[in-house]
């Protein structure tokens, strides 16, 4: 194992780790443009230039492997220098449009610049001028100005999403970075190129325009559009002046997580923000009056809900009572759930979701074929006591031939985030419809009550991802308009009930993976 | 897809390496040697037999000047622009060439015979002004040798 000193601090690392990701561990930031710890070494950008103790000339940190009893320095003078020159070439010709840059604020051009270079331009010769507004794709759009020909993107497309979609063609000053003639960009993981985009080059047509990054509220969640639970960061600012769609939410970013998702997101992850403030939202608890599903208080909507399920109960027992539990819930909303209706009203017609749609679409890098982002944390919590849980399409049955009389639904469909127009699951039936959920589906028409939910991102939760990997996550902002946390509206619906509901019920515990009724 | 080069073209190109990507070079080079140019359906082609993707193939030949994505005549005229052929009156030659073919550098005269290039340093200082027409170095050369030249290749 070399041992190394970098900058006077000394670390042991394994055998073939370069020097930029060494200096990483010890949180010695050297600059770069082309090396992305996701990717592999270019050594083309020549920023990440260090000093090494006997060899004569600069190193580059991000292709020079370790070696035992190396001394590298990365903040004296020639370094200082080689990272001026090489600021000084890289600006040559670019536009320095920063303040109308959509990139600016998140930008390592501007970040460098403003930390080692800082000098009038030297440069008398007219700047090459090239092609500003450049459709890659349906997402994507490129400024060939700002430019710095790094190759993140070529190799994210080569190493990560498997297929070379982009190149960096002619030379020198005439280089540019295009798909090849003719082709468009479209890869389900193209939201990624515009993160890695050292500069403001690659912009996402989406994202562009719409805040200035600086401006943003950043908060952490998990991605809850499929099994994989990708970690993510939310963008979000609900007190802007700039308002677009009176969006609280701009974008979704990938957060790195070795375990689960490295550097990257999926499109369809990463566009799932829109569902946060989407029309379809449900503000406000809905109530059926005749056709009609009208805005009602919390305390009314409770109140009836409870009301219902108790007269169900007493005319039909707890057989007459249905429970559906998307997996789209958190652990945390399914422990609630448990407590309230099978431990107290002792309801037995239990559900944990439809199954996995076999022809959905999956791949070998992030995107899983169940849509759901919890199915494994309702099978480990074990909503019912083993092999009495009832298969959806069977609890469906009993709810359409009007054996279950009253039927309550928790949490959104996960195939409606991928298919919103597709067809509603729950047949019509007879009796009383209640959902909890955070976006309208075509069920509402039958539905009697709809109880606004938070989305994963508005709520504290814990979802467990395909490979059983248990995740944490805070609200990142408050639920929209009416909206309440799953686990608040349970409670709530607990209290009106009158049942015993302990107040930490849905706390994740060692016990919590085991069915309590067992016991 | 239009086979370009022969199967034991080929496999004699991909045999001088360890893998198939280092033949890129050599291949498109034996493209051009038979097509004069190398069009995108060449690229596409290059990147079949290569295995690799058609944008690999093109910013390779986008980024070499002397891969040629146009078609040009059947002799490609190389004007010597560096310094000694330049103080020896590469000028008075270029000027001369454009004139009597009636066509700009990079350009290709109707008949599809010539075309017109310039080129940095052809290594051969000593025989300046020098002008290489296909693999063949001419230099010394004045204007008047030169129309005697290009009679002979429009001939041949």
């Amino acid at each position: 194992m070399p041992t190394i000193e970098i900058d006077g601090k000394i670390i042991t690392v394994e055998p073939g780790l370069t020097v930029i990701q060494a200096a990483d561990r010890l949180g010695i930031h050297i600059p770069r443009f082309c090396y992305h710890p996701g990717l592999s070494p270019a050594g083309s950008c020549r920023m990440c230039m260090v000093e090494i103790e006997k060899i004569p000339k600069l190193q580059t940190a991000c292709t020079t492997p370790v070696v035992n009893g190396m001394v590298v320095r990365t903040d004296t003078e020639a370094v200082q220098d080689a990272r001026r020159s090489i600021l000084e070439y890289l600006l040559i010709n670019h536009p320095i449009d920063c303040p109308i840059c959509d990139k600016s604020g998140e930008c390592l051009l501007q970040d460098y610049y403003t930390e080692y270079a800082r000098y009038t331009s030297r440069f008398l010769e007219t700047r090459w001028r090239k092609r500003k507004v450049f459709i890659l794709g349906p997402t994507i759009v490129m400024d060939e100005e700002r430019c710095v020909l790094c190759s993140r993107c070529v190799r994210f497309f080569e190493e990560v999403s498997g297929v070379r979609r982009l190149g960096i063609f002619q030379r020198g000053s005439e280089a540019y970075l295009s798909t090849y003639p003719g082709e468009v960009l479209e890869d389900l993981y193209c939201g990624n190129i515009v993160d890695i985009c050292p500069v403001g080059a690659l912009t996402d047509r989406d994202f562009r325009f719409n805040q200035r990054v600086w401006m943003l509220k950043r908060g952490h969640s998990i991605c809850p559009f499929c099994a994989r639970g990708c970690n993510i960061i939310v963008d979000f600012n609900e007190d802007s002046d700039i308002q677009v769609n009176d969006s609280r939410v701009y974008r979704f970013r990938p957060r790195f997580n070795t375990k689960v998702n490295d550097y990257w997101m999926c499109d369809t992850g990463r566009y799932g923000y829109k569902s946060l403030d989407a029309a379809e939202r449900i503000r406000e608890p809905l109530l059926r009056e005749g056709k009609r599903l009208i805005p009602v208080g919390w305390d009314r909507i409770i109140k009836r809900a409870a009301l219902r399920i108790r007269e169900t109960l007493a005319s039909h027992g707890p057989e007459g009572v249905g429970v559906l539990v998307h997996p789209t819930v958190a652990c945390e909303t399914a422990l609630a759930t448990r407590e309230l209706f099978v431990e107290q009203l002792g309801i037995r017609n239990m559900s944990t979701g439809f199954p996995v749609d076999p022809s959905a679409f999956e791949d070998a890098i992030l995107i899983r074929r169940d849509r759901a982002p919890n199915r494994r944390g309702l099978e480990m919590i074990g909503m019912v006591p083993k092999g009495e849980d009832v298969p959806a399409g069977q609890l469906a049955a009993g709810w359409a031939t009007g054996r279950i009389k009253l039927l309550y639904v928790l949490g959104d469909d996960p195939a409606r985030f991928h298919n919103p127009q597709g067809p509603s699951p729950i047949p019509a039936g007879e009796g009383i419809l209640i959902l909890q959920k955070s976006t309208a589906g075509p069920e509402d028409a039958r539905a009697r009550m709809v109880l606004p939910a938070a989305m994963p991102a508005e709520e504290d939760g814990t979802f467990v991802n395909f490979e059983g990997r248990v995740q944490h996550f805070d609200a990142a902002l408050a639920p929209l308009g009416e909206a309440l946390p799953a686990c608040e509206i349970l409670r709530r619906l607990g209290e009106a009930l009158k049942v015993e509901l302990h107040p930490e019920c849905w706390r994740l515990g060692q016990e919590t993976w085991a069915p309590s009724s067992s016991s | 897809m239009q086979q370009i080069l022969s199967k034991n073209e080929v496999q004699e190109l991909l045999g001088r390496y360890p893998n198939k990507e280092a033949a890129l070079m050599p291949v498109l080079r034996a493209i051009q040697m038979k097509e004069g140019h190398i069009s995108k359906e060449a690229e596409h082609y290059a990147a079949a037999i290569l295995e690799l993707h058609p944008s690999r193939v093109r910013e390779v030949v986008a980024f070499y000047s002397m891969f040629r994505e146009k078609p040009e005549g059947k002799h490609l005229i190389l004007v010597c622009e560096s310094i000694s052929c330049a103080l020896l009156g590469s000028e008075t030659i270029l000027e001369h060439l454009k004139k009597r073919l009636a066509i700009g550098v990079g350009e290709t005269t109707a008949d599809k015979c010539f075309t017109l290039e310039t080129a940095e340093c052809l290594a051969c200082c000593d025989q300046a002004p020098s002008v290489m027409i296909n693999d063949e170095l001419f230099g010394p050369v004045t204007p008047e040798e030169l129309d005697g030249i290009l009679e002979e290749k429009m001939k041949g």
